[in-house]
């Protein structure tokens, strides 16, 4: 499976990264090794493989109690920008 | 700064019989971590905080007080298990100045047990990394020659106890990050069963593979630590009921006769290093004359292992990281047009480059036309792996490989070559994949003077049983005092 440029693009977009052109070529060399190896993957036989989830995450739920947490302040304190509580963001309506 | 020499079990009984208080070690730790900061183990050094800890523990022991066999002893933990009055940075630009305003619960732990946290360790950036070479504050060396690299991702909790500078660390493991680098600093590493150890609070790579466990100096020590910190949580929904097991207490029993040691070829054909193959003969020797038995085993898809971890813990990194948006902690862009621009900003500037090359590959194999075949098919082969580990164990009691299949390379060797450094973690991906406990004890020095280090491999919730097996080679073969 070859991956373009465009493709590799796309994909810095979906995850919000700019990279500069000669960072792109680096990165585009290293993104065809690591997937030609993954590739590999491909020819392993799983038709046997019935049920992809027999892994269990969890032993079970606990209840959903509410009680006390950290505070507004100690939550929000850590924001590169925050005013009375709340995070700043960007504006985003003009 | 003797005394620094000594283990984490010789130190809690000089503690417990007046012999040092704990006051004078934290002093002793201290010096040594200042004679030792050109490794560039520690991102922080907590040395206020670490005093009064021991004071209050001297106090506390001059009352008669009964107290924990970690009480007052100093201990380093990894740069992303979060602890109150320290930064938690995960050597990222990113999260430079960000504080936890919470304990993980491994550190209430510790601290509940009486350990003195005296220092944060460097590591790879967001733990993606076999060389902690990927650290936004300086590359980690390794305190047996500083040419070469400690591991990683958790080379600074490793490179902390080889360089004497604590009894223990934490580290955490998601492909072999506790244990490669505890292979190459000649220390002894345990990652857990996935859900022994509670992660809340320590920041998240890849949450399905994650696990916190304790490097030191010998077997015993690491069973020490493992008992202050292993436990059900429920804070953490992946966290396992097991039942409490005293690990010091009961693990060692001396003896290896009848045990049963799985060998699969797997682990052994494509070593090329003649340093690994002739310490895993002598191993294998050494178990086979003190009554164990040696079996065949089969594990043909481990050698997919390594493939299924990068699609998988790639895949997990990509949306974990995808919080990190510069609003709610973290870099914040200064300059940007709009909000989206806003994020590419403060993600490009905050993000190195191994964790910016992750998260690509993670949105490559979730992205639609993708995802079959790269996410999905990577599960099936984690669930043919799963299923040849549990028929292995029907046959066998550990199963022993090579931790890594070089000794440490020195510093810049593979940096600009990822695929390589990927390689590094051969024999440790699979027991992640797997859910499985594994400790990495030294076994050997290579020739070029570096430690190498043996993998044992148990059953979901086997610890003790690597404990005793691992302990009984410690003692009767090879050590780390025999690592220089």
């Amino acid at each position: 499976m070859e991956i373009t440029e465009k493709e590799i693009k796309h994909l810095a977009s979906l995850s919000r990264l700019n990279f500069t052109d000669e960072e792109l070529a680096k990165f585009s060399a290293d993104f065809k090794a690591i997937l030609d190896y993954v590739n590999e993957l491909q020819k392993v036989d799983t038709s046997n493989v019935k049920d992809n989830t027999i892994i269990r995450a969890y032993d079970e739920l606990r209840e959903d109690e509410v009680k006390p947490s950290l505070s507004n302040e100690e939550i929000v304190g850590n924001a590169p920008k925050n005013y009375n509580g709340y995070f700043i963001a960007p504006t985003v309506v003009e | 700064m003797e005394i620094m020499n000594e283990t984490l079990e010789n130190i809690s009984e000089m503690l417990d019989t007046k012999k040092i208080s704990s006051v004078e070690l934290v002093n002793e730790s201290l010096k040594s971590i200042e004679a030792t900061k050109d490794l560039n183990i520690l991102h922080e050094v907590c040395r206020d905080n670490a005093l009064e800890m021991a004071k209050d523990i001297d106090a506390k022991r001059a009352n008669g007080e009964k107290l924990s066999k970690l009480a007052g002893i100093p201990i380093v933990i990894k740069d992303n298990i979060s602890m109150v009055g320290t930064y938690t940075t995960c050597s990222s630009k990113f999260l430079e100045n960000y504080k936890s305003p919470y304990n993980a619960t491994v550190v209430d732990k510790l601290l509940q047990a009486g350990a003195i946290i005296v220092g944060k360790a460097n590591m790879d950036e967001f733990a993606m990394g076999s060389s902690s070479e990927n650290c936004a504050f300086g590359v980690v060396h390794n305190p047996r020659n500083p040419e070469y690299v400690p591991g990683g991702s958790s080379g600074g909790s490793a490179s902390a106890v080889a360089a004497n500078q604590c009894f223990g660390s934490l580290g955490t493991d998601t492909g072999g990050s506790i244990r490669q680098p505890s292979s190459f600093c000649g220390v002894v590493g345990l990652k857990p069963t996935y859900g022994l150890v509670s992660r809340y609070g320590v920041v998240a790579f890849a949450s399905s593979l994650d696990q916190v466990g304790p490097i030191t100096k010998t077997v015993r020590d690491n069973a020490i630590m493992l008992e202050a910190i292993a436990g059900y949580d429920n804070n953490e929904f992946t966290s396992a009921k097991h039942d409490k097991e005293s690990y010091y207490k009961d693990s060692f029993k001396n003896s290896i006769k009848g045990l049963k040691i799985g060998y699969a070829k797997e682990f052994f054909e494509s070593l090329n290093n003649q340093d690994v193959i002739k310490s895993m003969e002598n191993a294998m020797n050494f178990f086979k004359e003190n009554g164990a038995e040696i079996v065949d085993i089969e594990l043909p898809h481990i050698k997919d292992a390594l493939a299924v971890y990068y699609v998988l813990s790639s895949a997990e990194a990509a949306s974990n990281l995808a919080r990190f948006d510069g609003i709610k902690y973290g870099v914040a862009a200064k300059e940007y047009n709009d909000l989206i621009d806003f994020y590419f900003k403060s993600r490009t500037q905050g993000f190195g480059s191994e964790v910016k090359r992750r998260i690509m590959l993670g949105n490559f194999v979730l992205s639609s036309g993708y995802f079959d075949a790269y996410y999905n098919k990577a599960k099936a082969v984690q669930n043919l792996i799963i299923t040849e580990f549990s028929n292995a164990f029907k046959n066998c009691d550990v199963i022993l490989s090579p931790t890594t299949p070089t000794s440490a390379f020195k510093i810049g060797e593979k940096v600009n070559n990822p695929l390589e450094m990927y390689l590094n973690d051969i024999f440790t991906v699979p027991v992640n994949i797997a859910t499985l406990p594994a400790i990495s004890v030294p076994c050997g020095i290579a020739q070029n003077g570096m430690p190498l280090g043996m993998q044992l491999i148990g059953n979901r919730f086997s610890e003790s049983t690597l404990f005793n097996v691992a302990d009984y080679y410690e003692r009767n073969c090879f050590s780390f005092r025999e690592v220089k």
